[in-house]
């Protein structure tokens, strides 16, 4: 008892001293409207991006970390045998020894059928039976890779009534989905569906043959993260940088909403997937992760202005819960924006992080699009879509002098060119959509060493 | 009569020639045969018997199993069944907490509500308005989401075409819980069989309480301007944020709740579900209408509602059955156990049609590696079992009675043998005897005539001397006792002195000698008796029955191998094809009759060749090129 009266005075001092959720710049998390430019071209009807942009600073070391509920779903499917599935049961392990004991785990299985192996429980009591599991897990059969998840699910929703734990689940496979729904489409709204209990999915694809369409839907739609190895032996840090992420959330269940004044017309959200009705458009997040910086890009459309006009452009408002601390939290931010005749002074007032951000979503989005179109048989559409979006972020890089847009496109460039001549071999194509859907989500780390 | 070797009398035994010729045949034959009548009737009697038993069980035994199967086939029936309930159960709780929801949902908040529930309750795909016509009022044409656009391209044509609440709907979710639950009290019984009732419940409370809210909603208070933000601040990002504390528990429901103030006292009014087909996809369209306003409706999320579908399946399944739940097209959406043959299901129960047409639980039962084969498996092992018995019977009866049949023959030749010898021994005593009775009453006048009778009994006195010795080696040989003295012995030497003494009586017998030696001593290790007796048995058998060749060679070679071949050759009859190794066993004579021309005992060779083995060499019979026959002895 006296511990913890101790307790609550300490943290009560802190608090006074430097309360978390302050105004200030140096609370917890940090809400920012940024535009690409601060002064937008007047009388014209013009274009515009803006950034909403979270920044959680790392939480200092002493503070304790929200525990994390996980569903651990490995794909033990005929074709896992041998190294994969040796790897995938050295990482599992590694994961294990990582939680602490008031961390909750499932472990599952799946081949034709799904198999709980370890029903969700805290890691202190059963951490014995959870390795012995994981070592005892042998392939052979078919993919039910929904129920795997789903079961996931079922195993993550025993404890989350408690809304201390963060929840996840991670799913390893290397297969294509055969038994129950299988397409792209379901497994990316059973990830809607997910988030919106606060359940996120990581997907680890591994090796060559799964359908990464599916892997990378999944997890974007649940807002978890997506990894492609195509090596077993990158499994162990993969699990490790995921295990990082989750070790380290600051904020759940954030829901960003923003409002456009009259003469502002949001057109899209570039990259992410978010809703628009009206002047209002709004955008969620399960989870917020210490360390990172997380943006949302939305086009809007400017309503033509007077010379030296100045103008709100949009207000942003997050409401989520400090996971540190249990509390809800809600941030604002504003943006004005100024107008003028001089295109100098537009050049000159560019922010050339968020063009830099635009870029990178923007050819993102472009190699989505190359990648449906390399599907369909339109390969020279799917070079042209990334040749003519590098050739404007190069006029854009140079118009700005913006060193980093013209860096991507000239990236861009070449990749054109190896799609127009060959197509899209499997390797690549996991690439670009592993590596669409971590720009679009800001994801922490890429540990794929072998990813171009 | 001679006996052949052990295979020839078992041959004998078997001849089915002696069986069919029975009335002529000896008494041994019908002797034989009425053994074989005592041996083989009873045990085919018992095989036969053996045989009908175990058909009969076999039959009681593919009975039983048959019985097993079917109840377990009713059983899996009865499961499916009850998965099959508790599935409608569980979509009928989701079904009635939506509505409910939305019966309950703020008339003149509603558009807000909605927003809030459908991105908080994750069986909520799309909520909607529509006006009372059917055109959709919500979610809007301009809508940027890709889920409210499909919901548009899909339903908005349809509804406004034929909204489901323009005709009569003959059951409401809650009508059809009720009636479920009902179902499912009659078969009360049965739930034992499925033994996850635990998990359906649990399953079930967790769809009601989700279906009612969402569970996952941030308090969010109503949108304020805040007043300062839109005057003269910095154009640099202001930013704002507020805390509050979470009330303890679940915060988001309460939120919500608190938010939007449900009207739980509103009227229920009309409300029904309609399954839609499009595109090849199954949707569920839920609607309420409050008095005479807009519609609002939800499309239920039939992906999330998939997973906890897998509720209702049991979480453990029995080995060899497997359970499935498929949609319209067939395709396995949850799976629990073994689905090997999805095309050819045990049973198929359909789920309600007015609630998910088309959609079915499908049962299956891999037919276990022992069933079916168990009967035959028991039959053919006991067959088996009663095919070693008969045979093992059969066996040993022909064992012990060839055995005995042997012991007979056995007996009859050493009785044949004694017959023999004693003739052997008769024939040089009664020449013996008549020389000398001859002599002794003194009726020879002739000097020279008493010398010859006396060589003459000489003679008689070694040919009984050597017929003596041959019973004794072979007595000792039968009884292994034969011992040699091995020395060193030039064998050149040995025979010629034995062909020397035994010239004379060659000579008397008409037999012309040959002798093919090499110069000079041979010499090799061996016993000099033994080899003296084989030569002598040889010359003896040459004699006996080759003497009207009139030629005898004796040839002596030394083998590449190292030892001698010492060849005896004649031009006698030679050994008939018949007899080439027979001629070696022990009483075997060429001709078996007492009365035969040649006296003999069928003694020599036999013990030729043994003495020959017992020295480490050979003693071999070939047939002379020209006539007549020639034995090899082969020393080493």
């Amino acid at each position: 008892m006296k511990h913890i009266a101790r307790l609550v005075l300490l943290a009560a001092a802190l608090l006074g001293v430097k309360p978390l959720h302050a105004q200030s710049e140096d609370g917890p998390i940090r809400l920012r409207v940024d535009v690409d430019r601060t002064v937008l071209p007047a009388d014209c009807t013009g274009r515009a991006v803006v950034n909403i942009r979270l920044d959680c600073p790392r939480p200092p070391e002493s503070e304790r970390r929200p525990p994390v509920n996980l569903a651990l779903v490995i794909d033990r499917s005929g074709s896992m045998a041998g190294e994969k599935i040796a790897k995938a049961r050295e990482a599992a392990l590694e994961i294990v020894r990582r939680l602490a004991p008031d961390d909750i785990m499932s472990l599952i299985a799946f081949d034709t059928q799904v198999e709980t192996l370890v029903p969700a429980q805290r890691v202190g009591a059963a951490r014995a039976r959870l390795e012995a599991a994981i070592c005892n897990i042998e392939p052979g059969g078919y993919t039910a890779l929904y129920g795997g998840v789903a079961r996931g699910a079922q195993e993550v929703r025993r404890f989350i009534e408690d809304p201390n734990f963060v929840s996840r689940i991670i799913l390893v496979s290397d297969g294509i989905a055969n038994v129950g729904p299988s397409s792209a489409e379901d497994l990316g709204r059973l990830g809607a569906s997910l988030v919106k209990e606060g359940i996120s999915v990581t997907t680890v694809g591994l090796g060559l043959d799964f359908n990464e369409d599916l892997m990378t839907r999944l997890a974007q739609q649940s807002d978890g993260n997506t990894y492609f190895a195509q090596y077993s032996s990158d499994l162990p840090r993969i699990f490790s940088a995921e295990l990082s992420d989750l070790l380290s959330v600051v904020a759940r269940r954030v829901v960003i909403s923003i409002e456009f004044p009259d003469g502002v017309r949001p057109i899209r959200f570039i990259g992410r997937d978010g809703t628009i009705r009206g002047q209002r458009a709004e955008l969620r997040l399960n989870q917020l992760y210490g360390g990172q910086e997380k943006f949302a890009l939305i086009e809007v459309e400017m309503a033509p202005a007077r010379d030296g006009e100045e103008r709100e452009i949009a207000k942003a408002r997050m409401n989520c819960e400090d996971a540190l601390n249990r509390r809800a939290l809600t941030l604002s931010a504003v943006r004005r924006v100024q107008f003028s005749s001089n295109n100098d002074a537009v050049i000159r007032s560019a922010d050339k992080k968020v063009q830099a951000d635009y870029a990178a979503n923007a050819i993102a989005m472009a190699k989505d699009e190359a990648v449906a179109l390399v599907d369909a048989g339109r390969r020279d559409e799917a070079a042209a879509v990334i040749r003519q979006k590098a050739a404007e972020l190069k006029s854009m890089g140079a118009t700005y002098g913006n060193p980093a847009v013209a860096g991507y496109a000239t990236g861009a460039a070449p990749e054109a060119e190896r799609i127009a001549s060959g197509g899209l071999d499997n390797v690549t194509r996991k690439a670009y959509r592993a590596e669409s859907s971590q720009v679009k989500n800001q994801q922490a780390t890429d540990p794929d060493p072998h990813g171009p | 009569m001679a006996p052949g070797p052990p295979g020839a009398g078992f041959s004998r035994l078997f001849n089915p020639c002696q069986l069919a010729n029975l009335p002529a045949v000896s008494p041994v034959a019908r002797q034989t045969f009425a053994y074989w009548l005592l041996l083989l009737v009873p045990t085919f009697g018992v095989g036969v018997g053996a045989i009908v038993l175990l058909r009969r069980e076999q039959a009681r035994l593919a009975q039983s199993a048959a019985y097993t199967n079917e109840a377990r086939r009713a059983a899996i029936a009865a499961r499916a069944r009850l998965i099959a309930e508790n599935a409608e159960l569980l979509v009928g709780d989701v079904e009635s907490g939506l509505l409910e929801s939305l019966a309950a949902a703020p008339a003149d908040r509603l558009d807000p509500f909605l927003d809030q529930w459908e991105k908080a309750n994750p069986l909520v795909r799309v909520a909607f308005r529509c006006a009372p016509d059917g055109t959709v009022l919500r979610p809007v044409a301009s809508a940027a989401d890709e889920n409210a656009r499909s919901f548009l391209r899909r339903f908005a044509r349809r509804l406004s075409a034929a909204p489901p609440w323009g005709r009569d709907f003959k059951t409401e979710a809650a009508g059809r819980v009720r009636q479920a639950e009902r179902q499912v009290d009659k078969v009360g019984a049965r739930k034992d069989v499925a033994s996850n009732v635990a998990k359906v419940q649990s399953a079930r409370k967790e769809a009601q309480m989700l279906s009612q809210l969402g569970n996952y909603a941030v308090a969010e208070p109503p949108v304020v301007h805040p007043a300062g933000t839109g005057g003269a601040s910095s154009r640099d990002a202001a930013s704002e944020s507020r805390s509050m504390d979470l009330s303890a528990g679940r915060p988001s429901s309460a939120g919500s709740a608190a938010n939007y103030q449900l009207d739980a006292a509103a009227a229920p009014g009309r409300q029904g579900w309609a399954p839609w087909l499009v595109d090849g996809h199954l949707h569920l369209l839920g609607w309420v209408q409050v008095e005479s306003d807009d519609v609002r409706g939800v499309e239920l999320d039939l992906v999330a509602l998939i997973g906890r579908l897998g509720g209702a399946l049991p979480a453990e399944t029995i080995v060899g059955e497997g359970y499935a739940l498929r949609d319209d097209q067939g395709r396995v959406l949850q799976q629990a156990g073994v689905v090997a043959h999805p095309e050819a299901p045990l049973v198929r129960v359909p789920l309600s049609l007015d609630m998910l047409p088309g959609w079915e639980v499908a049962a299956f039962l891999e037919p276990g590696p022992r069933e079916g084969n168990l009967a035959s498996g028991f039959m053919l092992v006991g067959s088996l079992l009663v095919g070693i018995l008969v045979a093992a019977i059969v066996a040993g009866g022909s064992l012990l009675l060839w055995q005995a049949r042997r012991s007979e023959a056995d007996a009859r030749q050493k009785t044949s043998f004694v017959a023999n010898v004693s003739h052997e021994f008769k024939t040089p005593l009664t020449t013996i005897r008549l020389f000398a009775e001859l002599l002794e009453e003194g009726r020879v006048r002739d000097p020279a005539q008493g010398g010859e009778y006396l060589r003459t009994i000489g003679r008689e006195t070694q040919r009984l001397a050597r017929l003596v010795n041959n019973v004794l080696d072979f007595s000792r040989l039968e009884q292994g006792r034969k011992k040699y003295a091995r020395e060193p012995l030039d064998i050149a030497g040995e025979i010629t002195r034995l062909l020397d003494t035994y010239e004379r009586h060659l000579t008397e017998a008409g037999l012309a000698l040959r002798r093919d030696f090499p110069a000079g001593p041979v010499n090799v290790t061996t016993d000099r008796d033994a080899v003296v007796q084989i030569v002598l048995n040889l010359l003896d058998n040459v004699c006996k029955y080759a003497a009207a060749g009139g030629e005898v060679a004796v040839a002596l070679k030394p083998r590449t191998a190292g030892g001698v071949a010492l060849s005896v050759l004649d031009r006698g009859p030679g050994v008939p094809d018949a007899h080439r190794e027979r001629i070696f066993e022990k009483f075997h004579r060429v001709d078996e009759t007492l009365t035969a021309e040649r006296s003999g005992a069928g003694l020599g060779l036999s013990i030729a060749r043994q003495l020959a083995r017992g020295l480490g060499g050979e003693l071999r019979h070939e047939p002379r090129p020209g006539g007549g026959a020639a034995f090899v002895l082969e020393l080493p």
